[in-house]
């Protein structure tokens, strides 16, 4: 029987055929392997990361030309989807550097948990190259449905349980609305292909059933990358969550979602711009708004670290809205674009930095809660608050950080492409976030240290940091060569 | 008789304070590169005294956001509704 496509189109898809694969192969190995022995799977799954980080380029070169589109134009491979799938490969190797001995102490078994880790990258690496409607949304309930049973993974815990039935239950209700949402687009264009809905929208006349439509894929969307007021969820399941787990919801799933959303609301329904930029506008100044406030009252660091991530959202869709901002001498098109991308890099190092060091303060045996908790660090630790100092600065946006050129770059397209009004609540909310990310600094520097808090010796999630540091600092000062990268990784 | 004055809201007095604080650091980092701009371009030193002034003023903008915060906790502290949040459960 012939195949419905041609073999070739299996090696656009090779890293994550393999990933699969070998997550698969590690779900068999947790069955036999001894308890002991567990931190084995980690490494091989570290390894499996690896494999498939170095396939991204060999996947790349057998596809010939760029961009190269496989599967009946489901999936396409372009230096768009590379980035992301990249970024996101990072966001999963720090995750298990993160989770070698929080998950290697914890009672529970660490096999179906680094499975499910890979899974979900898998997940978000189709989503990043997804250019089918369908193929999407396959991908993103791959990743989301690895992702509910991770939240919950610390089954005995209250907390982590009420984290992941939250998560499960919003999480279902945003695919039905974005599967709604699909449904109607599909009746008035006739097409789930994202050229195909680009087509159709262009000949089309304005018509309701469409604006329901593309409303509803937004608001799926918008809870994906926790932006108000689907944001509901985000600081419950990250507080609830295993800490390493929380940091990668904080980071990874959101890279996958702004990867679909740049891809559907340009390449899909870019015709129609007008339509929902401002539902997207008003989401944003809401998102920065409630992110930012929300975090001022919050005394534990997770649900802290929860409500800033979701003022980040907001800032990020600002680079949405601005998408299309440039034409000036020197600057090419898809300004805003290159600047999440710049942004998103930025975000993941400052991100996981910052949770890095919550994973290796302990506190009656587990990663710290409370900003007390942070208490006299400075005295016992220099090295890791001075760290935590530049990931706090450039969370807010502070320079000489790669957090404040990026930004710089998405209030500067956001202007570009006439958005005064939100740059200037980013600019504000920016100032409110300086108070409540120095509430940690102030615990840090000038209230003394209680005793029942104790810094752990990880090598693994200290090189992790490290790392981290050394890229917060690094882009933001000589931003350029991350850019230049940005910049060659654009939509086709 | 004059009519006692009312306290202004705590929250929103929080609010004020809040978004006061966070012009701390940009305005030192201003100045201080500011000042440094002025004498590179008298002494032709360029960037020498920038970097340096500024730096200075990163540094004190720092010390000042310390010390704002720690009368601003205090002060959030006293204000209702900010108790401590959900305890952890150690996850």
């Amino acid at each position: 029987m012939a195949l419905p496509f041609p073999l070739s189109d299996l090696l656009v898809i090779l890293p994550e055929l393999i990933l699969s694969e070998l997550a698969l192969g590690i779900l068999l190995w947790a069955a036999v392997v001894k308890r002991e022995r567990e931190r084995a799977l980690a490494w091989a799954s570290l390894a499996s990361l690896a494999i498939a980080a170095a396939l991204l380029p060999v996947a790349a070169s057998f596809a010939g030309e760029l961009p190269r589109s496989a599967f009946g134009g489901m999936i396409a491979l372009d230096g768009f989807s590379i980035f992301f799938k990249a970024l996101t490969l990072l966001a999963a190797a720090v995750t298990i550097l993160f989770s070698l001995r929080f998950v290697g102490t914890s009672p529970y078994p660490g096999g179906e948990y680094y499975a499910l880790l890979l899974l979900t990258t898998v997940g978000m690496m189709f989503m990043a190259s997804g250019t089918h409607l369908v193929s999407i949304y396959i991908a993103l309930e791959l990743m989301a449905l690895s992702q509910y049973v991770l939240a919950g993974y610390f089954k005995q815990e209250a907390k982590s349980v009420e984290a992941a039935a939250k998560y499960f239950v919003l999480g279902a209700f945003s695919s039905g609305v974005l599967l709604y949402g699909l449904s109607l687009v599909y009746g008035a264009t006739g097409t789930l292909s994202l050229a195909g809905v680009s087509s159709a929208l262009e000949a089309a006349p304005r018509s309701t059933l469409l604006m329901v439509g593309v409303v509803l894929v937004a608001c799926g969307m918008l809870f994906k990358i926790a932006s108000a007021p689907f944001h509901v969820w985000a600081p419950d399941v990250y507080e609830g969550a295993p800490t390493p787990v929380s940091a990668f919801f904080a980071v990874g799933p959101k890279l996958a979602a702004y990867a679909i959303f740049a891809r559907v609301f340009f390449d899909g329904f870019g015709p129609r711009s007008d339509d929902w930029a401002p539902v997207l506008a008003a989401s944003a100044a809401l998102t920065m708004v409630v992110g930012n406030v929300g975090a001022l009252m919050q005394t534990n660091v997770k649900r802290l670290l929860g409500y800033s991530s979701i003022g980040h959202a907001g800032y990020a869709l600002l680079g949405l809205l601005a998408y299309r901002a440039g034409g000036a001498a020197g600057q090419p098109e898809a300004f805003g674009l290159w600047a999440i991308l710049f942004y998103l890099t930025a975000y993941l190092l400052m991100t996981f930095g910052a949770f890095g060091l919550v994973v290796l303060l302990e506190a009656k045996g587990y990663a710290t809660e409370s900003v007390d908790d942070f208490n006299g660090l400075w005295k016992r630790n220099p090295l890791a608050a001075g760290a935590m100092v530049v990931f706090l600065l450039s969370l807010a946006g502070i320079p000489p950080t790669a957090g404040f050129v990026g930004k710089y770059l998405l209030f500067s397209a956001a202007l570009k492409a006439g958005w005064p009004a939100l740059v200037v609540l980013g600019v504000l909310m920016s100032a409110v976030s300086l108070f409540y990310y120095f509430r940690i600094v102030r615990a840090m520097y000038l209230v003394d240290g209680e005793g029942e808090v104790r810094w752990r010796e990880e090598p693994a999630v200290a090189v992790a940091v490290g790392l981290c540091f050394a890229g917060t600092l690094a882009f933001g000062v000589l931003p350029q060569p991350l850019i230049a990268l940005a910049k060659s990784c654009l939509l086709p | 008789m004059p009519e006692p004055r009312r306290e202004p809201d705590p929250n929103l007095r929080l609010l004020g304070d809040v978004l006061s604080f966070g012009w701390v650091l940009p305005a030192c980092l201003a100045a201080g590169g500011g000042l440094g701009w002025l004498v590179d371009r008298w002494l032709g030193s360029f960037p020498a005294a920038t970097a340096v002034l500024g730096l200075l003023g990163f540094a004190g903008g720092i010390r000042q956001l310390l010390r704002e915060a720690d009368r601003l906790e205090g002060r959030r502290k006293d204000t209702p509704g900010s108790g401590p949040g959900p305890a952890g459960d150690g996850t």
